[in-house]
């Protein structure tokens, strides 16, 4: 019987056939040597990088052996060139900047491991800024944000930036933090009317603040224990508590 | 340094994404900050950002990096706890959806292959014993014990009430298939959390 389709196209729309498939399926579908294979579509073009893959993977034993080769060594496989040997050795590295990642990220356990950290944060700042140290659901930091520069102590500040940046980075667990460059160590009454917005606010996205960190110079305060707060009418009583926080400080600093 | 290695990364293996530019890389990293976060978004999500080359790209290189470690574990290497940790962990590296597994190893905790489930959350409505029974009586290499995993993308690896209920719902069902289920894993992210199935009650 005659073959319908001649030799020359009978790989014509692989590639976006093994894209559609990849793409709607996952890779659970692929064998090893196919996801190898779709890889160096990326920096070989036109040949059938599936006998390629094919060889590399006979040679070297797993996809982990591939990466771990040498360029030299890779380049002696027929159909890899040094591009290709640079780019894989190069795809190969992603879990070192993952795992690096892992350990720059130090778990910070108590509040005070957490004020330390954040007077270190703002030593020699005179800037106002409110900011915002982003956790993962193990206390590991995920990054430091500055949401606001300056125009925090003028009271114009909306929640929308910080739920946004808690979002978007994925944090189980936000401290909120801004500082006093010049004092007083406790909060005004703008700091504490923005605390509630900020607040609520999070409690509605169902992120945990953790607290609202006031630095000033290598001193810290928490303005309100805001961890047993978990609902809408407990946060009344927690910001009524903090008012009053506030204010006996207030009357100890005039005091002094 | 870090986000300088992740950017320098990922603009090297997205070059041929809009011609080398980086206007791709800088708007990925400006919504999802980090390669691991970028890596567990959907094809939809991304291709918003970096077309449907760059998104094919990212979801390839997350499902290769999972391959390359989970093809550590072959079938009859001899699975301590620890190795079914990790390969759990890389299993579900840079996947966006929700999936449940089940590792099946013969009596003497040798691998022999992981079942699709399904894919959803872990509750009675997603998981269904039936579909647990024909994937496992299909199975021919004898399986004695099972682990089950599934993942939280997004979210936390604090099993639920529901996570708690499959996993006793499970235990039944390959109960009578002979199989005996020795862990329940929960993934989020980098975050791995075992639930501990109690020993059946001999009374």
């Amino acid at each position: 019987m005659q073959n319908m389709i001649p030799d020359s196209e009978i790989h014509m729309g692989h590639r976006e056939r093994m894209r559609g498939k990849l793409i709607h399926h996952g890779g659970d579908i692929f064998d090893t040597y196919e996801l190898l294979e779709m890889l160096l579509y990326n920096v070989i073009p036109v040949r059938d990088t599936n006998p390629i893959a094919k060889r590399l993977l006979n040679r070297f034993g797993s996809l982990d052996g591939v990466f771990f080769a040498d360029a030299e060594e890779l380049m002696e496989v027929d159909g890899i060139g040094e591009a290709a040997a640079r780019y894989i050795k190069s795809v190969g590295t992603l879990p070192e900047i993952a795992n690096s990642y892992v350990t720059l990220n130090h778990p910070l356990e108590t509040f005070d491991d957490i004020g330390r950290f954040l007077t270190e944060y703002f030593a020699g700042c005179f800037e106002y800024k409110s900011a915002m140290v982003l956790f993962d659901n193990s206390m590991r930091v995920i990054d430091v944000v500055e949401v606001y520069r300056n125009d925090y102590d003028r009271g114009n500040v909306l929640a929308a930036p910080f739920i946004d940046t808690a979002i978007s980075f994925g944090a189980a667990f936000v401290a909120l933090v801004h500082n006093h460059p010049y004092g007083p160590l406790y909060p005004t009454h703008a700091d504490l009317l923005t605390n509630g917005i900020i607040l609520s606010a999070f409690i509605g996205a169902g992120v945990k603040v953790i607290d609202h960190f006031l630095i000033c110079g290598n001193k810290y305060i928490g303005i309100n224990d805001m961890t047993h707060v978990k609902r809408e009418d407990e946060l009344v009583d927690a910001l009524e508590l903090a008012i009053e926080k506030a204010e006996s400080r207030r009357e100890e600093h005039s005091d002094v | 340094m870090r986000l300088f290695d992740e950017y320098a990364y990922m603009s090297f293996y997205l070059k041929s994404v809009d011609n080398g530019k980086k206007g791709t890389v800088d708007k990925l990293f400006k919504k999802y900050h980090s390669i691991e976060q970028i890596l567990q978004r959907s094809y939809d999500e991304l291709e918003e950002i970096a077309g449907a080359q760059g998104a094919f790209l990212l979801t390839l290189l997350g499902q290769v990096t999972s391959r390359r470690f989970t093809d550590e574990i072959k079938v009859g290497t001899t699975c301590s706890s620890d190795d079914i940790e990790r390969y759990v962990r890389w299993m579900y590296f840079g996947l966006s959806s929700e999936r449940i597994y089940l590792i099946l190893l013969d009596g003497k905790g040798r691998y022999i292959e992981t079942l699709r489930i399904s894919e959803g959350t872990v509750s009675m409505s997603e998981f269904v014993p039936r579909r647990v029974i024909e994937l496992v009586s299909k199975c021919k290499s004898n399986p004695k014990y099972a682990v089950l995993a599934h993942n939280h993308p997004g979210g936390t690896c604090d099993p639920s009430k529901s996570d708690e209920f499959a996993t006793d719902v499970m235990k039944a069902t390959l109960k009578g298939l002979g199989v005996e289920l020795v862990g329940h894993y929960v993934v989020a992210g980098r975050d791995i959390e075992k639930i501990e199935v109690l020993p059946r009650d001999r009374t």
